[in-house]
C-alpha cells in the first residue's frame, strides 16, 4: 500500500511542528482503518465462503436421492425362490441382492435381525435374488453361482451367510482363489465339495442367476440392495428404524 | 510477490474445490446412510472399506481439515505477505501429494475400484503440488 507515501517536509517546519507531523503520520487513522476494513472484509469473506461450502455440501449430500422411486415387482415369488420364513407370511420382502456389495453386506445382519424382531417374527417371509453388479464386483457372479450351488444341496441360507459375513475377505481376490474360498466354505457347512463346484459351474447356475438379474430390470432395479415388500418397491432405508417401519406398515396394511 | 496471480488464482481455486468435495464427503459418512451400489460408482466399495478411515476418524474429515488449512494458511499470506506462511501450506501440500497417491495405490491396487470423489481430490491436490513446487523452486 502507500506506507512509504510521506508528506513532504516543509522545509520552514519548526522541529515541534515536525515532530508533530510524524506523530500525525505514525496513527495516520484513516490508512490503518481502510487497511483494517480490508482484513476484516478478506477473512469475513473468506469464512463465509467456507461455511456457505458446509452448509451447501450438508444439503446436497442429503438430497442424493437413494432410489425412490416406486415399481411394482414383475415377477412374483415362486417355488423357484430363495425363501426364509413362513410361506403364509402376510409381508413378503423380496431383496435384489449382491453378495459383493458392501452395502448388501452390511444390509444382511439388519434383515436377519428385523426377521427376529419380535414386532415382526413370523410374519414376514423373506426372498433372496441375484443381482451381481458385474461391471463393478469381480466375483459378484461366482459368488451368485456358489450361493445357487449350496442351494441345490438345501443350504442356501448357511452359504449366503457366510458369504456376507466373510465378504472383505474374498471380494479382492482373483476368481481362482475366490473359488477356492467358495469350496471351503462349502466344505465348511457339510457340502459334497465335489457336487458343489460342479454345479457353481454349471450352465444352469449362470442361467437361474441370469434369470433373475433380468427379472430385477424388468422391475426397474438398478442399486443393490433394492428391496420390495408385499410386491412394492421400498425406498432405500435411512436407519434401521425406518426399514421397520415400512414392514410394520405393510403389516399393518394387511387385512 | 513473485508468486503470478492466475498462479495463486488457481491455488485457491484447487483448494477450495478440494474442500467442497472433502465437506460433502465429510456429511455423507456423518449422516451414516449406508449408500447402495450403483453401477457406475463405486464408491460404496472405497468408501466404506477399512481404509475410509484412520481409526475413528473419517478419511474425508481429514481432507476438510487439510484443504481449510491451506486455504487459510493461502488467505493469511495474501494477507501478510510473509512468504513463510506459502511455504507451511507448500510443505502441507506436499504431505496431501504423498496421501493423495497412496490412496490412488490402494484403490487400484488394493480395494480394485476407484471412486470418482477421490480422484477429484487427488486431481485438486496434484494442481495445488504443482504450484507448491514452483513456489518453492521460485525462493
Amino acid at each position: 500500500m502507500n506506507e512509504n507515501e510521506q508528506i513532504p517536509m516543509d522545509e520552514g517546519m519548526t522541529r515541534q511542528e515536525r515532530r508533530e507531523l510524524k506523530r500525525v503520520q505514525r496513527t495516520a487513522p484513516p490508512l490503518m482503518q481502510r487497511k483494517g476494513v480490508r482484513r476484516l472484509l478478506l477473512w469475513g469473506g473468506v469464512l463465509v465462503v467456507l461455511g456457505l461450502i458446509g452448509w451447501g455440501m450438508v444439503k446436497l449430500s442429503a438430497n442424493v436421492q437413494l432410489p425412490t422411486e416406486s415399481g411394482a415387482l414383475s415377477v412374483p415369488v415362486s417355488a423357484q425362490d430363495n425363501t426364509r420364513g413362513p410361506a403364509d407370511a402376510p409381508v413378503t420382502l423380496v431383496e435384489y441382492s449382491d453378495f459383493q456389495c458392501p452395502a448388501c453386506g452390511a444390509f444382511a445382519p439388519v434383515v436377519d435381525n428385523l426377521l427376529k424382531d419380535p414386532d415382526l417374527v413370523g410374519k414376514v417371509r423373506f426372498v433372496y435374488r441375484y443381482f451381481p453388479l458385474t461391471s463393478i464386483h469381480a466375483n459378484a457372479q461366482l459368488s451368485s453361482q456358489a450361493a445357487y450351488a449350496a442351494g441345490l444341496q438345501g443350504k442356501f441360507w448357511e452359504m449366503h451367510d457366510l458369504l456376507f459375513k466373510n465378504q472383505t475377505t474374498w471380494q479382492g481376490k482373483s476368481s481362482a482363489g475366490a473359488r477356492d474360498t467358495f469350496v471351503e466354505y462349502a466344505r465348511t457347512i457339510g457340502l459334497n465339495a465335489l457336487a458343489f463346484t460342479t454345479a457353481m459351474d454349471s450352465a444352469a447356475a449362470a442361467a437361474r442367476v441370469k434369470a433373475d438379474f433380468d427379472g430385477g430390470l424388468q422391475s426397474g432395479v438398478n442399486s443393490t440392495p433394492t428391496f420390495f415388500v408385499n410386491g412394492t418397491k421400498m425406498p432405500h432405508p435411512q436407519s434401521i428404524a425406518q426399514f421397520k417401519q415400512f414392514l410394520t406398515s405393510a403389516l399393518n396394511a394387511t387385512p | 510477490m513473485r508468486l503470478p496471480k492466475y498462479l495463486a488464482i488457481a491455488f485457491c481455486i484447487a483448494a477450495l474445490i478440494g474442500f467442497a468435495d472433502a465437506a460433502y464427503l465429510t456429511a455423507q459418512h456423518l449422516r451414516g446412510v449406508i449408500p447402495p451400489c450403483v453401477v457406475l460408482n463405486n464408491c460404496e466399495q472405497v468408501l466404506t472399506s477399512a481404509y475410509a478411515s484412520v481409526g475413528p476418524v473419517p478419511v474425508a474429515a481429514l481432507g476438510l481439515g487439510y484443504y481449510g488449512a491451506v486455504l487459510l494458511l493461502l488467505i493469511a499470506f495474501f494477507d501478510t505477505k510473509n512468504r513463510k506462511l506459502l511455504h507451511i501450506a507448500s510443505w502441507l501440500v506436499s504431505a496431501g501429494m504423498l496421501a493423495s497417491l497412496y490412496f490412488i495405490y490402494v484403490q487400484l491396487f488394493i480395494i480394485g475400484a476407484l471412486c470418482p470423489y477421490c480422484l477429484v481430490s487427488a486431481f485438486t491436490t496434484t494442481v495445488m503440488f504443482a504450484i507448491a513446487v514452483r513456489v518453492m523452486y521460485l525462493d
